[in-house]
């Protein structure tokens, strides 16, 4: 990102979770100040799985909440329903608790980026900026579907295990193409 | 060690080229906007934080051993302080938020293994109660005081470290 780049949110869409009705509204009035609208606001999974139904937000921005259990199942069901049309926005989550375990949980439940609260308009928007600049490529694994988790430039050598039974297969998914990806042809390997 | 078949999907960065439509505005603008933004909405935010150290001091009123509160309300009670906690500075007001993290690490010293506050005793609840005015001081005195509000943090921390080593003894 340069310091010149500029920004055009208008025509963009949200989806935020949050179960504080206060911080609710603060960060749907982030993201209205900065042209992202429509705004849908939840205060729970269920509610923001029912809106997810029959809308498609460029960005959810979602609450760990406080036994993380609610966030987690949110950003879950979006990358584990292949029916929905956003199972591949970028999902922002907010967190008290910052700490490794945690973070962890949110990476392995398919979160695009992680958001230490208390949050603030410029940590927010660093981050929105942030996933537009840099788009994950997605990862379907068996026991997973979400943002690559290895976080390394392209041309980077990975120096971890090797978890991964083959070269990962590219496939180019167009724009608009709903959660279901259709690949010319499985790749070796893969059922 | 398991090993699993991966696909990786690229897909065009469609947000990236909606984002780079004319009439963008930069980083540092965009930031402007939102925090003036926010700032209108802090007077409403004190009248909230408010209302709910209303609640808070009423169930730490209601802190006895002789009349524990129910686990049901001490739950209800650190999430309260957690959203206080975590609002706070959002809203411009680091030094409540400190201090009503602070609390809650009060509450969690106090909670026993039933989640009732069956390990309350006087010390935790004039400290919850000192955090509570402390809170209530700083949003009187306005956005100025913070760093009076700031300096009362140390001795805040050290009455916790007291309490929870006396926990540990």
């Amino acid at each position: 990102m340069s310091r010149n780049a500029t920004y055009n949110f208008a025509g963009m869409s949200a989806l935020v979770m949050e179960h504080s009705s206060f911080l609710l509204s603060a960060v749907s009035l982030i993201c209205r100040s900065v042209g992202i609208r429509p705004v849908h606001e939840a205060t729970s999974a269920g509610e923001a799985l029912a809106l997810l139904r029959d809308t498609m937000p460029d960005f959810v921005i979602t609450t760990c909440g406080a036994d993380g259990r609610d966030g987690l199942a949110l950003c879950t069901a979006i990358r584990g329903d292949d029916a929905l049309p956003c199972r591949f926005v970028p999902i922002v989550m907010m967190t008290s608790h910052s700490v490794k375990h945690v973070v962890e949980l949110a990476r392995d439940a398919g979160v695009t980026e992680v958001l230490a609260k208390p949050i603030s308009a410029a940590a927010l928007l660093d981050r929105i900026v942030y996933v537009v600049d840099h788009p994950r490529p997605f990862v379907q694994a068996p026991d997973y579907f979400g943002p690559d988790r290895r976080r390394r430039p392209a041309d980077a050598p990975y120096n971890g295990p090797e978890r991964r039974l083959n070269a990962p297969v590219i496939v180019s998914a167009p724009v608009g193409v709903a959660g279901r990806v259709e690949a010319a042809a499985p790749p070796h390997g893969i059922a | 060690m398991y090993r699993a078949p991966a696909r990786l999907i690229r897909r065009p960065n469609d947000l990236k080229l909606r984002a780079a439509r004319p009439g963008g505005r930069t980083l540092a603008e965009l930031r402007a906007v939102a925090d003036t933004a926010l700032a209108d909405v802090q007077a409403e935010f004190v009248a909230w934080v408010v209302a709910r150290l209303a609640v808070v001091a009423t169930a730490i009123d209601d802190t006895r051993p002789s009349s524990p509160i129910e686990a049901g309300d001490v739950a209800m009670l650190r999430e309260d302080i957690a959203e206080l906690a975590d609002s706070a500075a959002t809203f411009g007001h680091p030094v409540v938020g400190d201090v009503a993290r602070m609390m809650g690490e009060v509450v969690a010293l106090a909670t026993s293994a039933d989640g009732r506050l069956g390990n309350a005793d006087r010390r935790h609840v004039e400290l919850l109660r000192s955090q509570v005015a402390a809170i209530r001081a700083v949003l009187n005195a306005g956005p100025g005081a913070a760093a009076a509000g700031a300096a009362l943090l140390p001795t805040l921390r050290r009455t916790i470290d007291r309490l929870a080593g006396a926990s540990r003894a």
